[in-house]
């Protein structure tokens, strides 16, 4: 009971933490730093301490879900166009993924599956998701938040490193970082240096992916049900809250729901990567990294020339 | 070992690019933002080392998991597709595990069939220490000594036979509660020091009894009659006992390897060649009584069984011959055959005899030497008017009439004294009352040497008596019947019908006061009536009188009794009391013929008449031939009807005449046509013709 609870308030220290560092320090990524700080602070406990780390995610985990709708701001009068292409991305995003998981590296579904949604739709937050509804082993969900952590992370340095060298008009390079990039605090991190107006369409058109993770949650519960159509409540009640957050609720709301919000999946995220085993990740040897980048690697190529040739700012 | 080293190189080097290839992308990035970027790039390398660390060490993982599991006794697959060294010790290591766990199957296997096999062996295998104190036993200790403590346990205290230790071999047998062990305990060493015993105690009480039962049954097999002879599936002999040296006379040196037909007359020995190759085929052979020849050429009868013998592989391997001499038994039944056959014939005999006894017309019944009668046939039924049920067991003298009673003890008395049968004419009286007249034989029953009763037969003849009275009655002079009591004034009238009757086959008694040279009669029983006893007197006593008359034959009986002087010594109511006894007597009984002789002037005339009714007139036939010619026609007559023709001669000597005197009265009834003188051979006999049996019927 006393290592439920200290592994309880470490994930939760972690989650603040996190957080706390991204008021103070932009750059950082409060998810992507809870998940790091989660994945550290499960060395510095006991291996019975580890043991709660399931229990404890399965806790923080719908709760974190469902705050996370909060954080979802479906788009409002942004282009059709842009929407369709957004769309288009993610979804050249998810196949190009699953493609090289499945069919090159022989991974399989599961991990497959886990990656192809993180790429597409919103990196670790979009597997913490659905993998309450895929069920993945240990070792699949742990490698899977860390090779899409990796993956992301070189897309948010490489990508103002291509806008500077290919010159990329700064309207089509927020659509690139909108449409390729894994996670929202990762779309911050690429776009920040290049103004608030950047950040803001990169993550208008972000908010477009993030919107299909309520269309892959419902896909994904149809798909993985064992017995019946079942769609978890904290899948509702994110999918709610991410209409409610996106259409209904004034901004002073959304002002003080956010930060808790953010605050909730920060602490899912911590329990998430408190929960990650680097010996499983060991196991699971070099090819989702692999996979992973060149699924990306590919459907950005293709998105990068879309926006190079046909921008939909142009 | 190069393709790890190079694959450590070529991680070092993908590393080092990407880090290199990151910094100088971020320097491309604003610098606000450095600390955030230096940070992102740490994770990134960071995060791939951490996965191509994996990649490296994967394999090595693996094959500590299998080592684990192979710790823990699983066998598990290590798969590893590396192309290098980690390949290489994955199949090493996969080899050596698969070796490894296959011994350790078979340790364990071996181990678990051995464990069975200790625990469930029906010997007591222990080990002991130097000491002989039990360090280990399996669970046969529990069964033999019960639940006692046997783990530290002294082997002397509970085996109490133990010899002491001395580092070598022990083997010893012991008794425990009722059950022989044998022990055989073998030393153990360790680094080439004594250390304790293993030992094995096994239970042989029934191997000893079987040896027992096996010596046993060998001491019978060598000493019994019966010749035992073991053959293999040649038929030539391989064993040969005692009893068959007795039997057959050659000894077992002359016998064993020789064919076993050696013994078989020569006829039979192809016949049993084959009935041993049948037996040989079929595993089995009847039993057979069968001829055998000994040494010395007899011929003996022997009652053989042929048990065939298997192997423990179940392979015929031979037969076992046992026989029995019944030369002796086969004489002894046949003997006993014949003694049953003969038997069989008497008994049908007796039966045939005893279905014409029951069913012969005779009365056949026998009685006991108490009288009582024992059987009774149907004739005896129809004759006597007695059933079977009402006559077994009744007293013989039932059957006889008053007067006769002792006739049962009269001859029992007779067959006592000569066992041999008698036959008579008697008298016997009916259920209705009857008195019939039967021809009786009397025969004695012997049963084991003695005398057991008598078998009477007895034919009714009342027919017959009653014929020959007639003719008798035809044939006298005077005219008298069987039976009755006649009355006369005159004694030579009583003597010529008494002379006359004797002629006939009578036999005559004279009860007179005259003197028997007075009476002058040869032929006859003369009793002097006087009260002086001498040997032919006879006092004048009524009862005396009564007993002689009583006495007499049964029947054929003439008596003349003179009442003259016996008047004058007796009353007359007791004279005429027994003449009324006597009439009845000769009446029922058919004794004969009872003439009194009494003058009337001696009785008074009521007395006279009272004798008249009580007797009957003596009539002479009216005969129109002379006496004489009637005598000599009466004779041939008699001998006609037996069949016979007399001859002068016979005549002659029958009627005490001469020669011319039968001519001459043969010449008169010839000429009266009443007899014919007809040649029979070379002499002359007589026929009495139709005219001349007239007279006489």
């Amino acid at each position: 009971m006393m290592s439920e609870w200290r592994v309880t308030i470490a994930v939760i220290v972690c989650g603040i933490l996190a957080y706390l560092m991204s008021v103070f320090y932009p750059p950082l990524d409060a998810l992507f730093l809870a998940l790091i700080f989660g994945i550290f602070a499960n060395g510095f406990f006991s291996e019975d301490c580890k043991r709660y780390a399931g229990k404890v995610l399965s806790v923080t985990l719908p709760i974190g879900i469902a705050m996370y709708g909060a954080n979802i701001r479906l788009s409002r009068g942004i282009p059709h166009g842009l929407v369709v292409i957004a769309i288009l991305s993610a979804f050249l995003l998810w196949v190009s993924v699953y493609f090289f998981s499945s069919k090159i590296f022989n991974l399989n579904k599961r991990l497959s599956f886990l990656l192809a949604c993180g790429s597409a739709i919103c990196g670790a937050s979009a597997i913490a998701i659905v993998a309450s509804l895929v069920k993945p082993k240990k070792e699949e969900f742990s490698t899977a938040i860390i090779v899409i952590t990796i993956v992301g992370l070189t897309g948010a340095l490489v990508l103002p490193y291509l806008s500077h060298v290919f010159s990329i008009p700064l309207n089509r390079y927020a659509f690139l970082c909108g449409a390729t990039l894994h996670q929202a605090g990762l779309v911050e991190i690429a776009t920040k240096p290049f103004g608030g107006d950047v950040v803001k369409n990169a993550l208008e058109v972000k908010g477009v992916r993030i919107a299909l993770i309520a269309i892959i949650a419902f896909l994904a519960s149809i798909y993985y049900s064992e017995h019946r159509y079942y769609v978890p409540w904290y899948i509702a009640a994110f999918l709610v809250l991410s209409y409610f957050s996106s259409y209904i609720l004034p901004d002073d709301v959304l002002n003080i729901l956010r930060p808790i919000s953010t605050i909730a999946f920060s602490i899912t995220l911590a329990s998430v990567g408190f929960s990650v085993s680097l010996k499983d990740i060991q196991r699971m040897r070099f090819d989702p990294l692999i996979a992973a980048y060149a699924g990306w690697v590919c459907a950005f190529a293709v998105v990068f020339l879309m926006v190079i040739v046909w921008g939909p700012y142009s | 070992m190069g393709s790890i080293f190079l694959r450590i190189v070529v991680a070092s080097l993908i590393i080092s690019v990407i880090t290199i290839a990151l910094y100088s992308v971020i320097q491309y990035l604003p610098s606000d933002y450095a600390l955030a970027y230096n940070l992102y790039v740490l994770i990134i390398i960071l995060g791939i080392s951490v996965f191509l660390a994996g990649s490296i060490t994967d394999p090595l993982e693996r094959l500590r998991v299998g080592f684990d599991h192979l710790l823990n006794g699983k066998f598990v697959q290590v798969n590893i597709n590396t192309r290098d060294e980690f390949e290489d010790v994955a199949n090493f290591f996969n080899k050596v595990a698969r070796e490894l766990i296959e011994r350790e199957r078979v340790l364990i296997e071996t181990e678990r069939k051995y464990r069975n096999l200790v625990e469930n062996l029906n010997d007591w295998v222990f080990e002991t220490d130097g000491s002989l104190n039990i360090t280990f036993t399996n669970a046969k200790a529990y069964d033999i000594f019960g639940e006692v403590k046997i783990i530290g346990t002294n082997l002397k205290k509970l085996v109490s036979e133990t010899p002491d230790p001395n580092g070598k071999s022990l083997s010893f047998e012991a008794r425990i509660a009722d059950r022989i062990f044998e022990f055989n305990l073998n030393p153990l060493h360790e680094n080439g020091r004594f250390v304790g015993y293993i030992g094995i105690g096994r239970d042989i009480t029934d191997k000893k009894k079987a040896e027992e039962r096996m010596a046993h049954l060998a001491a019978i097999t060598e000493h019994t009659i019966d010749a035992i002879v073991s053959l293999d599936v040649d038929g030539n002999i391989v064993s040969w006992n005692r009893g068959a040296e007795a039997m057959f006379g050659y000894t077992a040196k002359e016998m064993i390897g020789k064919p076993f037909t050696v013994l078989m007359p020569e006829n039979m020995r192809e016949l049993c060649r084959e009935n041993f190759r049948k037996a040989v085929i079929e595993g089995h052979a009847r039993d057979i009584e069968s001829i055998r020849l000994t040494k010395d050429g007899r011929r003996i009868v022997v009652d053989q069984t042929l048990t065939a013998i298997y192997n423990s592989n179940g392979e015929l391997t031979g037969f076992v011959a046992i026989m029995r001499d019944i030369t002796e038994k086969k004489k002894s039944e046949e003997k006993l055959r014949k003694a049953y056959e003969e038997l069989e014939r008497k008994t049908s005999e007796l039966r045939y005899l005893a279905n014409i006894v029951e069913n012969s017309q005779d009365a056949i019944y026998s009685i006991d030497l108490n009288g009582k009668i024992t059987s009774w046939n149907k004739g005896a039924e129809n004759l006597f008017g007695w059933k079977k049920h009402e006559a077994i067991g009744m007293d013989s003298k039932e059957l006889l009439p008053e007067g006769l009673r002792s006739e049962t003890e009269h001859i029992l008395q007779k067959i006592r004294s000569n066992l041999q049968s008698i036959s008579f004419d008697g008298k016997r009286r009916c259920k209705d009352g009857r008195i019939i007249d039967v021809e009786v034989t009397v025969s004695p029953i012997i049963e084991n040497g003695r005398l057991s009763g008598i078998s009477v037969i007895a034919r009714d003849a009342t027919h017959k008596v009653r014929s020959e009275m007639e003719m008798i009655r035809r044939m006298l002079k005077y005219r008298v019947d069987i039976g009755r009591l006649y009355l006369t004034d005159s004694m030579d009238v009583a003597l010529e019908v008494l002379a006359d009757m004797t002629k006939m086959g009578f036999k005559g008694t004279i009860i007179t006061r005259k003197l028997p040279e007075d009476v002058g009669v040869t032929n006859c029983r003369v009793l002097w009536l006087s009260e002086r006893k001498s040997k032919d007197s006879i006092p004048p006593d009524v009862d005396v009188i009564e007993d002689v008359l009583s006495n007499l034959p049964e029947k054929n009986n003439v008596v003349i009794l003179e009442l003259d002087y016996l008047i004058t010594k007796v009353d007359f109511d007791s004279l005429l009391s027994l003449i009324q006894r006597l009439r009845e007597d000769f009446y029922i009984l058919r004794r004969g013929v009872l003439i009194l002789v009494a003058k009337p002037d001696v009785f008074d005339g009521r007395r006279y008449s009272l004798l008249r009714i009580e007797c009957e007139p003596l009539q002479r036939k009216e005969v129109k031939l002379q006496p004489e010619l009637y005598e000599l026609l009466r004779f041939v007559y008699m001998k006609n009807r037996v069949g016979e023709r007399p001859s002068i001669k016979d005549t002659m000597d029958e009627l005490g005449l001469s020669r011319n005197t039968v001519k001459r009265r043969v010449k008169l009834l010839k000429s009266r046509g009443l007899i014919n003188l007809v040649k029979y051979g070379r002499s002359k006999v007589l026929e009495i013709t139709e005219e001349g049996k007239a007279i006489f019927e």
